[in-house]
């Protein structure tokens, strides 16, 4: 049987996080940093000392994004929070070149990839319909949708977040400073988020 | 000649101008709906224009007769404001989360910036049209009932990056007009010609005739 939840996360990791996504860099209210994407949030993660791994039962490493000789930081654990490097990943198990403490799966661990870009889809330009004349205009509004489960934490309306993301749809383009002002559209149940974005400038 | 409504408009568009101080700009016309690319360096401006105007009921049967003119000016507001926060902080690599959290807190949102902006727009037109010094407009004395009806504001248009609010006030006065004709002098013949002419036949024509009959084509 299809698990439909899996397969809408492969679709929307190819559609907003594929080669037409677009870095973004957000940063939330409590003034932390998220420019890198969450690549696994589980609770069966288990961590071994002795052979300086990480262990799922369930999660299979070899499809998810992380490579040999990535920067991976791991958190929500009691013990092992922290910085790590890969050195090499097996169907079930991520063994690491820094020390690591014995601990047992129960939490919900998050494993962001720091040798990634946090990427969405960004429109830059959308059809209005004008007000005043009735008629369709252009309207240079960027628009940004990102996964919700690449997200450290998720922009929620009437919180203050700051958004930056190229200037034109290039990837190595210049990025622009924005304030996420509008309401944001969540869809959740599917599974993405959509941010509204306003210009920001030196106060 | 040229009709007083305009010298208001030009006066009022006039007056507007020497009054910005760089505090806004002022467009002595209306244009089209504007868009976020054209008002992001000009975060305030304010257009003025003819809008309306009711003449007395008269027929102007008499050369350089005056008629009552109440005119309405239109002022269109427009205001445009990015979000203001401490980018300095922000996007310092080596600010603490504590000191990008606080940045954030103080930050100024676009929709409160521009609702401000408008509101203080507004209020140095009203001030300055309104002002007892400006009574005359422009023209040579006091211009009648000169009064803004109301100020109305619209919704934050979805017009681009950055948050544009527009809105409008209207200036009634009541002024005369001399009407004096569009052209000074009469382009076509008039249509009841007052000068004396004699008809004298030619004399060759006149012979072939018989009394009574008009000769000739």
């Amino acid at each position: 049987m299809i698990n439909l939840r899996e397969q809408v996360e492969l679709d929307l990791e190819f559609s907003l996080e594929g080669e037409w996504g677009l870095p973004a860099v957000l940063i939330g209210p409590d003034g932390e940093k998220q420019d890198s994407p969450i690549v696994v949030r589980a609770d069966d993660l288990s961590f071994v000392a002795s052979d300086k791994s990480v262990n799922s039962t369930a999660t299979d490493f070899r499809y998810i994004r992380i490579s040999d000789g990535d920067t991976i930081s791991i958190n929500g654990t009691a013990l092992n929070d922290g910085s790590y490097t890969v050195q090499n990943i097996t169907q079930n198990k991520i063994i690491v070149v820094e020390s690591i403490v014995d601990e047992s799966a129960g939490a919900t661990v998050a494993m962001v990839n720091d040798s990634l870009e946090l990427v969405g889809q960004i429109i830059y330009d959308t059809l209005v319909d004008n007000p005043e004349t009735g008629q369709e205009i252009i309207v240079h509004k960027p628009v940004v949708t990102l996964r919700r489960t690449s997200l450290v934490r998720i922009p929620a309306d009437g919180e203050k977040w700051y958004c930056e993301i190229p200037i034109e749809p290039k990837v190595d383009a210049p990025k622009y400073p924005f304030i996420v002002e509008r309401p944001t559209e969540d869809g959740g149940a599917i599974g993405f988020i959509r941010l509204y974005l306003v210009e920001a400038a030196q106060s | 000649m040229t009709m007083n409504f305009r010298l208001i408009k030009a006066s009022v568009v006039n007056l507007l101008g020497a009054a910005e101080g760089g505090r806004y700009r002022t467009i002595g016309y209306q244009k089209p709906g504007q868009g976020e690319s054209e008002v992001k360096n000009n975060d305030r401006s304010v257009q003025v224009y003819y809008s309306s105007g009711d003449f007395s009921k008269s027929g102007g049967g008499v050369a350089g007769s005056s008629t009552s003119h109440e005119i309405t000016i239109n002022f269109d507001l427009t205001v445009s404001k990015p979000a203001l926060v401490d980018l300095s902080i922000i996007q310092n690599p080596a600010s603490t989360p504590a000191q990008i959290q606080g940045a954030l807190a103080a930050l100024q949102e676009a929709s409160d910036l521009a609702d401000n902006s408008f509101d203080e727009l507004a209020d140095i037109i009203y001030q300055e049209i309104m002002d007892a010094r400006n009574v005359d407009l422009g023209l040579a004395r006091p211009v009648g009932s000169r009064w803004i009806s109301g100020i109305n504001k619209d919704d934050p248009l979805p017009r681009g990056k950055l948050v544009v609010l527009t809105g409008s006030m209207q200036l009634t006065c009541k002024i005369d007009e001399q009407v004096t004709g569009a052209t000074p002098e009469p382009a076509v013949p008039p249509a009841i010609d007052v000068d004396n002419k004699f008809y004298q036949p030619d004399s060759a024509t006149a012979d072939k005739a018989e009394a009574g009959v008009l000769t000739g084509g």
